[in-house]
């Protein structure tokens, strides 16, 4: 059960360092399995501790992650919600048939992407497109109280100017993200291209606060932003569509060169260009992200500027 | 020209001028393809003339509280007489707020600054002294008023007509134009205003609302200037008196497309050629001397034009339009107006 696993993810983190000996336990896989390979209590006890850079060889790729409040029945779909940069423009429908992934769903030992399928209906005309994640946001609880000074002391890639901002700005190469760690426990992670990464990017930060003597937990883990982008290839002629959506666009260009639409369902603020590329923001699952670009781009391709 | 204490003569040469930019924001603003360099040149004159008017009883008001720079306050108390004008710059503050909000959540270079606190500080600024001098409680309801600005829909309209007979080249030149303001070269909008007489000195926000106003002021006069133009070219449609300021300029045009190329688009400012052949606008900047020559030419041309009954072209704006624009609005605004004699087209 989803309990179980929390507290004993929860105890997982709160072993010092030095009780890991066991070794690996699977071979990189970074357990998107479902429910079964989670309740496997020899799961947790998987950590290397190398003793190099902090945060750096942090091979935190065995550890699980656990499931996220919301149903199993989301199990797949989370599985499902990797991107790679492989796949971008990869039509949903066409490769769902043909994906090789699929195998990671029933535990295969490499860690392979996926190819995104919209949790949506998919649109009988759809674009074709699909804008790719650039960057995420998420925030955890660590609950417990920082010394972010000394966090700042002996962590290698952190900064910290309490006159400037209250919070320790911790920065890892892999995945390539920043983290806020404020004095409460509570963290802010920023720049992965996915929800995975955001999280494994949360989790090795939370790892290396542990590491620095702080009984550090990973409490209520959440996606709070999710940036996409794409090209839907043609000039687009702005005057046209900040008129005929006046309710929804604002173009200043003298301000911003881009049209700034702010979509209602879903809830989603696109950036769109004269040159094309778009921007959207303000998603917390990649699926409005997925919708927002479907229902502009029929907009976007009747101000086509030929 | 009322209350104009400077003329573009009299300024030294050396003196940082916004000519070029002005020309392409008219160009942005609805004027044709080169707008003339005369025009612009009046325009800056009337822009800077009026700012420095504006500043200076700012400045006496921020002096009067007792404060030691002219900061949004002043110069909102001085536009509270024109509600709408007042609307269109809250909107404004709030679309700054709301693009830099925008655009943190895309950078994640410095995620620190999206989680630092004021980020609506612009909106806030203003909101406040509203709420400070509002009355009757008009001004309150002005961040929340949904009414249609109708000055920035028939902009709106202009543009997309003028944009939608341009080829992709043309567009995208027309949206670099649109892309100049007077808020993107901030330094020399500093330089070009000469605060240096000023007692106080406006902050930041002051400057970036006063860099608003330029534009707006620029807006006002290509639009009157438009509206000035329709009604000095001789009509030959009974209708075209009750045309749409949106309609201004291209709506001449239609009548123009007798005569150019049939592959062109009426609507396009590019077919704005003299009805002569041969003769151009003559609008590039080294036109110096030759300014006053083109500008009789025109009006020659459209003289002998209506004599022969083909509409004229509707060219670029000139000069003479600008003035009279000036000349009705300070008619209708005798009211408000303040300072040595120019009503604030911007106010």
């Amino acid at each position: 059960s989803i309990m179980d696993e929390d507290s004993a993810l929860e105890s997982y983190f709160d072993d010092p360092i030095g009780n890991d000996a066991s070794g690996f336990l699977f071979e990189g896989d970074l357990g998107l399995q479902g429910a079964p390979q989670l309740q496997d209590p020899s799961f947790l006890s998987s950590l290397s501790q190398p003793e190099k850079d902090i945060g750096e060889d942090l091979d935190l790729s065995f550890l699980p992650d656990d499931l996220p409040e919301d149903t199993c029945g989301n199990a797949a779909t989370n599985a499902n919600m990797t991107q790679d940069r492989v796949f971008d423009g990869y039509r949903p429908e066409e490769s769902a048939e043909t994906d090789p992934n699929q195998s990671a769903m029933t535990g295969s030992s490499t860690f392979c992407p996926m190819t995104p399928m919209t949790p949506m209906t998919p649109v009988a005309e759809s674009s074709g497109i699909i804008p790719m994640l650039q960057n995420i946001v998420s925030t955890v609880n660590l609950a417990c109280p920082l010394d972010l000074k000394s966090i700042a002391l002996q962590a290698r890639n952190a900064e910290y100017n309490p006159k400037r901002f209250a919070a320790v700005i911790m920065r890892i190469r892999e995945p390539r993200t920043t983290a806020l760690i404020f004095s409460s426990g509570k963290m802010v992670c920023t720049g992965a291209k996915s929800e995975e990464q955001s999280r494994l990017a949360a989790r090795k930060y939370a790892r290396v606060v542990q590491k620095l003597g702080f009984p550090a937990k990973f409490l209520d883990f959440k996606i709070q932003n999710m940036v996409g982008s794409c090209d839907v290839c043609f000039p687009i002629r702005l005057e046209g569509l900040v008129l005929t959506h006046q309710q929804f666009s604002s173009y200043e260009p003298e301000l911003f060169p881009g049209l700034i639409y702010r979509m209602v369902k879903p809830r989603i603020v696109l950036l769109i260009f004269v040159s094309g590329k778009v921007v959207l923001t303000g998603a917390k699952e990649r699926g409005e992200i997925y919708e927002a670009f479907e229902n502009i781009y029929p907009i976007l391709k009747g101000f086509r500027k030929q | 020209m009322a209350g104009s204490s400077s003329s573009a003569r009299d300024r030294p040469p050396t003196r940082t001028s916004f000519i070029p930019e002005i020309q392409s924001m008219m160009f942005a603003l609805g004027d044709a393809r080169r707008p003339l360099h005369e025009t612009a040149a009046l325009v800056e004159d009337i822009v800077h003339t009026q700012l420095i008017n504006l500043l200076q009883q700012a400045c006496e008001g921020a002096v009067l509280r007792g404060s030691r720079v002219i900061s949004a306050e002043d110069i909102l108390f001085l536009m509270r007489r024109d509600k709408k004008k007042v609307r269109r710059l809250l909107r404004y503050l709030q679309f700054r707020d709301y693009k830099s909000k925008v655009l943190k959540t895309i950078e994640d270079e410095e995620p620190l600054e999206w989680v630092v606190a004021g980020s609506n500080k612009r909106q806030r600024l203003a909101g406040d002294f509203l709420s400070w001098v509002d009355q009757t409680g008009e001004f309150l309801s002005l961040s929340d008023n949904q009414e249609v600005d109708d000055v920035k829909l028939e902009r709106l309209e202009r543009l997309e007509r003028q944009t939608r007979g341009m080829d992709s080249a043309q567009y995208s030149e027309f949206c670099e134009s649109r892309q100049l303001s007077f808020a993107k070269k901030a330094s020399k909008f500093r330089d070009w205003l000469d605060c240096s007489s000023l007692e106080v000195k406006p902050n930041t926000v002051a400057m970036e609302i006063l860099s608003y106003l330029a534009y707006e002021t620029t807006a006002q006069l290509v639009d009157l200037s438009l509206l000035v133009k329709q009604d000095m070219t001789p009509k030959t449609d009974p209708f075209s008196h009750v045309v749409s300021a949106s309609f201004i300029h291209y709506h001449s045009n239609i009548e123009v497309s007798k005569n150019t190329h049939p592959s062109v688009n009426p609507e396009s400012p590019e077919t704005t050629p003299p009805s002569t052949p041969g003769s151009s606008h003559s609008s590039k900047p080294s036109n110096g001397g030759l300014g006053l020559d083109s500008k009789t030419r025109q009006r020659k041309r459209k003289k002998s034009s209506a004599v022969s009954g083909v509409e004229p072209p509707s060219g670029a704006i000139q000069p003479c339009h600008i003035r009279e624009a000036i000349r009705r609005y300070s008619y209708r605004h005798t009211s408000a107006n303040r300072g040595n004699g120019m009503a604030f087209l911007a106010c």
